[in-house]
């Protein structure tokens, strides 16, 4: 359970979220303003991009939710 | 209210004032000053960036016509402690807690200020889906939040994301934090 964001999400989330693997969708859902979970960082990472985040941005989002997951820290 | 520059210049960061809108800004600066937080809540971004960081600039009869911004001004919350008055050996690690959301009516500042580009920064909506911090100094314990819980008193204190916090504040939303829980030091308790 990690979070990259405060609303977007890898594997699962302890808050009200909505899940889905279409990045069309997550991004429909997170502009919403809904909680979003996505399968994968390599999904979270699409759609971070198409959500118009810097390039920066996203890497050290993603970064640093890869450390968690390695560390075994859930969120 | 701290020191900053006045911008003599009217700010229509978010467009111009609608009738009426004026009286608001000026009623919310007023139980601001009191500390009342509740009043910024849902205040929306217009009114609540300008009953922070607004200044009359102009005048048309009692009402203000036109407000200029201040660079820096007050924090919203009541400010009591700083984090020098957090025991942190005692307190867990913000490294290791999960995300909580925090009503930010209930929460208490460790700074007297914010910076007004700070606060438009996170009012633009963008944070809570990209992530994107103002402070572009990349530190693991500001990637998010931090508040810190007095397991005596059940106060809670931001340690960091003030700003993050004020916008939630203005935008009627719970804050997404990582809660610490810990003591003050004894000496400083209040």
């Amino acid at each position: 359970m990690t979070a990259v964001t405060p609303r977007l999400w890898v594997a699962s989330c302890h808050f009200d979220h909505q899940a889905t693997a279409d990045i069309d969708t997550a991004v429909e859902l997170l502009r919403a303003g809904k909680t979003v979970v996505v399968p994968t960082l390599d999904d979270a990472r699409d759609v971070l991009s198409r959500c118009g985040a810097p390039e920066e941005v996203v890497d050290y989002r993603i970064s640093r939710a890869k450390s968690r997951i390695a560390r075994n820290v859930s969120d | 209210m701290i020191g900053g520059t006045l911008s003599v210049t009217k700010d229509s960061t978010f467009g111009d004032l609608a009738e009426g809108e004026s009286r608001k800004i000026m009623e919310l600066k007023g139980r601001l000053h009191l500390k009342e937080v509740d009043a910024l809540w849902g205040a929306g971004p217009r009114i609540g960036y300008l009953a922070i960081f607004g200044r009359p600039v102009k005048y048309q009869g009692r009402d203000v016509a036109e407000f200029g911004t201040a660079l820096v001004s007050s924090v919203p919350f009541p400010y009591r402690n700083d984090q020098r008055d957090v025991d942190f050996k005692q307190a867990t690690s913000e490294l290791n807690v999960p995300l909580v959301d925090l009503d930010p009516r209930r929460l208490e500042a460790s700074q007297y200020g914010l910076r007004r580009a700070a606060l438009l920064h996170y009012l633009k909506d963008t944070y809570d889906i990209t992530g994107q911090l103002f402070d572009r100094g990349r530190n693991e314990s500001n990637d998010w939040p931090v508040v810190f819980e007095d397991s005596v008193s059940q106060r809670l204190i931001i340690l960091q994301g003030h700003h993050r916090s004020t916008a939630a504040l203005i935008g009627g939303r719970f804050v997404r934090a990582r809660l610490i829980q810990g003591k003050f030091k004894e000496l400083t308790a209040r």
